[in-house]
């Protein structure tokens, strides 16, 4: 029999089918003892000779069903086996599963004794060594460590190959190897600039914090790391690495006239090319790095992909290709069902859920009446959670997060959590930053958080950190987590999950949150609990089925349907803002502005993918939609998204504008006519370009957020003054009455959306329109030089002082509080370092996380008090 | 209370100024802030401007277009875009 007939044997019912089954369900049921009524475990026997060998056979496998299985005995028998050796012996698998972090783990909770490679017989221990020196990944002379399979094949393609395109899930550890490598390759100069494009800010400056604390291992203190799309960069002779969201990337290309040449461009979350609208503008941006550097190196990153190689498409003909596909778990996941025990609320069963079937694992008790949805989601995870650290509560939008927040917060007043000083100091940022009505002030103290999107970085990072650690044992959060935030739990508790508000969550999106229980190397299981799953109308397809990601770029997806297109892109020329479609428009940007650049849309890679006649048919449709532009090419291609026939329509406005030209001008914040300025463009926006800022009820309250942003108010000031004006308008009788969690979340969206991503797209191509409106009407004279809005709104500041804060690495936040406190709008970096070095800073009347932050950035920069 | 007046603006019948005004509000919300008024609609308001008080003031050297803009708190009004290229608002309710 040979060893693939065998293992194939092993898995069948004349094999060992049953007693895997059986090992299955008491592995599970030992590993969420602790949450259950019944603590009783009925010990069958397990005949562990036969289930080790069994072990070491489908540990040669590659398949990934296989290794599952060497994974589940190995970690069975590694935790929950009664005798020693047994122990011992499920590390060995472990081993030649290159799972080396959880045989750490086992170690430091003493399930085994250390050293375990010098215990072994004479060939063990060599096979050990072997495996061992197998699964190294060597990042520099100081410093390696064992890589499980999938970061051992990863490190080997970047090596050898031009185009790499990685999947896994997130406890893989694909960012540290990735981000590793990259800077490996500016230790050893092979490498000048890089880029990393993450999908959203949140995970930009998580990877610019990781990005820092790593490089010091590599001894690249000195290497710039940056978010920040400056000029300054461009040309620079020393090596630097960006980190952009695809908006922010753009923002960057834009600047200056020079080009940017990449070494290295790193798309994270890469099957966000699928997205609507996001997708184009990631397209484009990737689209553009090659342009300017046909050799740069390209690695797409995705979580569980069913087709990576899709990515690869584009790669020039010459580069070498690779694909580096997901590799078996490297944490046991139980894939619970809590359902509710018939005729008695209180009362649940929790099942495992195996090869289609549900396998009782035990019950538990709620702490009430579960009398809503709500509270039927918070109770279980309450009930199954409060024993332990690394729960996290999935919801579906960031009114429930504080809801579901409230009532675990509530059901732990008896629990009395001690009293620690890092919740203590989260609460008193969250009461400053925010305001002291805000929820998470008293609900951190009792290790209870929520998340959302729209929160500012300072204190999501935080609690983030808390949660890791352990301080938090419970966080609620929103579809944030899909989104791409880096954040693992032991148990992800959901009911009925959807992406947003409305849209139901597809199987992968599900599986992608699923991926987040189980952290590697601190947890040996990972759970996820889906609560009353056998609700037609709460889960409508049912427990999801596990499938990967299938990746289709949306410039595909358009395309190919052609009809749809066709009839759009007929009919574009004399639509009205408000005819708009957001989806369409976005593909037809792209498309006219490939015809501008190349003369023809044929050669554009998404074109090539249809046929000829259906390719030649848009492109007759676009030719005449040419005829009469007169927008400057470059003003195209800064400007993805929008399309040219929009930024023809804002030049033909300017031109029939018969005031005076400066008024069209944007002014600055301490303007009193700064406003007034912001709602006319607004308008004119709304009525060229699209209609993001309609209707027109919405322009001044879109206004005033963009305002009192760029002039760096807080977020604090700017929610104050929201509640001071709801109470103004006499909608509310007393400050008691009013909804002050809506309130404040409103405006926390508000600014995300409006003042820092459509006020800073659309600001930004306004201007450049109106740049060459000047320039026709010989007037560039009056243009200001230094009008870079779109840096200003990204960032919610107005000054050089503050930009220079940031670029040290402080957060808006911490940046605006500070500089409440500095005269001088206009101190480059290194002025600003002088001030701080002079410590008075340390006196001043400044949040904690604040000050933690200050005192963080001195230490990165090395600058010491004087 | 008095009796309704009927009038007559551009060959429309109105029965009572309510519901001229109420035509013209109609017109000025069918365009956003910005947006030049349909030749159309601009030959209705050009007989509505001249039963205006001031409208020689307001007409000047002469009128060109109408659009709409924003006036005061936010509220929205037409203009008038005179020949000149200069820009100046009128109210609809002084007309009627």
């Amino acid at each position: 029999m040979s060893l693939q007939a065998l293992q194939d044997w092993l898995e069948t019912e004349d094999g060992i089918k049953s007693q895997l089954d059986s090992l299955r369900i008491w592995s599970a049921r030992n590993s969420i003892v602790g949450s259950l009524n019944d603590s009783e475990i009925n010990d069958k026997p397990h005949d562990w000779q036969k289930l080790l060998l069994a072990a070491s056979i489908f540990a040669q496998s590659r398949e990934k069903q296989k290794q599952e299985y060497a994974l589940m005995i190995a970690q069975s028998a590694l935790c929950f086996a009664d005798d020693a050796s047994v122990r011992d012996a499920g590390s060995l698998i472990l081993a030649r599963l290159s799972n080396h972090r959880t045989i750490n783990l086992a170690q430091n909770q003493k399930l085994i004794e250390p050293n375990i490679g010098s215990r072994v017989g004479v060939i063990e221990q060599l096979l050990w060594n072997k495996r061992k020196l197998n699964s190294e990944i060597v990042f520099n002379e100081k410093q390696s460590i064992d890589g499980n399979l999938f970061q051992v094949d990863l490190w080997s393609k970047l090596y050898d190959a031009d185009w790499i395109s990685a999947t896994a899930p997130t406890a893989a550890g694909k960012t540290f190897t990735i981000l590793n490598w990259l800077l490996s390759q500016f230790s050893n100069k092979a490498c000048h600039s890089a880029v990393f494009i993450a999908p959203t800010r949140a995970l930009v400056t998580e990877i610019e914090r990781q990005l820092n604390e790593l490089k010091v291992n590599h001894g690249l203190e000195e290497l710039k790391i940056t978010s920040l799309p400056l000029r300054e960069l461009k040309g620079r002779t020393e090596p630097f690495i960006t980190v952009f969201t695809q908006e922010r990337l753009h923002i960057f290309l834009n600047t200056g006239v020079s080009p940017q040449k990449y070494d290295i461009a790193i798309i994270d979350e890469a099957q966000k090319l699928s997205d609507e609208r996001r997708g184009v503008i990631l397209q484009d941006a990737l689209e553009r790095i090659c342009r300017e550097n046909n050799e740069c190196k390209v690695v797409f990153l995705s979580p569980h992909s069913k087709n990576p190689e899709v990515l690869l498409e584009e790669a020039p003909e010459s580069a070498i290709k690779a694909v580096v596909p997901s590799t078996a778990a490297t944490v046991m996941q139980n894939l619970l069902v809590a359902e509710q025990v018939r005729g008695k609320p209180k009362e649940w069963t929790l099942s495992l859920s195996m090869n289609g079937s549900l396998q009782d694992v035990g019950d538990f008790k709620l702490i009430d009446r579960p009398l809503n949805e709500t509270k039927r989601l918070a109770f279980v995870a309450l009930a199954l959670g409060q024993n332990t650290t690394g729960t996290m509560v999935y919801v579906n939008g960031a009114s429930a997060a504080e809801k579901v927040a409230a009532l675990i917060y509530d059901g732990l007043e008896d629990a009395g959590v001690e009293d620690c000083s890092a919740l203590n100091e989260l609460s008193e940022s969250c009461k400053k930053i925010i305001h002291p009505k805000f929820q998470l002030v008293k609900f951190v103290k009792r290790g209870v958080a929520f998340h959302y999107g729209n929160m500012p970085s300072i204190l999501r990072e935080e609690i983030e950190r808390l949660f890791t650690k352990g301080e938090i044992k419970f966080l609620v959060s929103t579809s944030t987590l899909i989104e791409g935030v880096n954040i693992a739990c032991k148990t992800i508790v959901v009911r009925g999950p959807k992406k947003g508000m409305r849209h139901d969550m597809t199987p992968q999106d599900f599986w992608n949150l699923a991926g987040r229980a189980g952290r590697w190397g601190s947890d040996f299981y990972g759970n996820i609990v889906c609560v009353d799953v056998s609700k037609q109308n709460v889960w409508p397809q049912g427990l999801p089925e596990k499938t990967a990601y299938p990746i289709k770029r949306e410039t595909d997806t358009v395309i190919q349907q052609h009809d749809n297109l066709v009839e759009y892109i007929s009919n574009r020329e004399n639509m009205d803002t408000a005819q708009l479609d957001p989806k369409l428009e976005h593909v037809t940007a792209y498309l006219l502005s490939s015809y501008i650049r190349d003369g023809s849309i044929l050669n554009s890679s998404p074109i090539k993918k249809i046929s000829p006649e259906s390719a030649a048919v848009i492109q007759d449709l676009i030719k005449p939609l040419l005829s009469s532009i007169d927008i400057e090419d470059k003003i195209v291609a800064a400007n993805p998204g929008i399309s040219v026939v929009a930024l023809q329509k804002l030049l033909d406005y300017f031109r029939e504008y018969s005031q005076d030209i400066e008024s069209l001008l944007p002014l600055p914040p301490e303007d009193y006519d700064s406003v007034d300025r912001f709602v006319f463009i607004f308008d004119v926006i709304n009525l060229t370009l699209a209609p993001v800022f309609a209707p027109k009820q919405r322009v001044l309250p879109c206004a005033l957020t963009t305002w009192d942003w760029m002039n760096g108010k807080t977020l604090g000031r700017m929610i104050a003054a929201r509640l001071m004006r709801e109470k103004d308008n006499g909608n509310y009788k007393s400050s008691e009455e009013l909804p002050y969690a809506k309130l404040i979340r409103e405006t926390m969206a508000q600014v995300e959306e409006i003042a820092r991503f459509y006020a800073p797209k659309y600001l930004g191509a306004y201007l450049s329109v109106l740049r060459q409106h000047f320039d026709e009407q010989n007037s560039l004279n009056l243009f200001p030089d230094e009008l870079t809005y779109d840096l200003f709104l990204e960032f919610g500041v107005s000054t050089k002082t503050l930009i220079s804060l940031i670029s040290l690495g402080l957060s808006r936040t911490s940046a605006i509080e500070l500089a409440e406190f500095y005269g001088r709008s206009e101190m480059g970096e290194d002025e600003v370092i002088a001030k701080l070095q002079l410590g008075d800073w340390e006196s001043l009347d400044l949040a904690p996380l604040i000050k933690r932050e200050i005192s963080n950035v001195m230490v990165k920069n090395k600058i010491k008090d004087k | 209370m008095g009796k309704a007046k009927p009038l007559e603006i551009a060959g429309i019948p109105f029965d009572r100024k309510g519901d001229a005004h109420e035509y013209l509000k109609n017109i000025l919300n069918s365009y956003g802030p910005e947006e030049t008024v349909s030749k159309q609609d601009a030959a209705f308001l050009q007989q509505t401007l001249d039963r205006h008080p001031e409208a020689k003031e307001k007409i000047g050297c002469g009128v060109d277009s109408f659009f709409v803009r924003r006036a005061d708190y936010g509220t929205v009004c037409f203009w008038i875009k005179r020949t000149d290229g200069s820009v100046v608002r009128f109210s609809y309710k002084s007309c009627i």
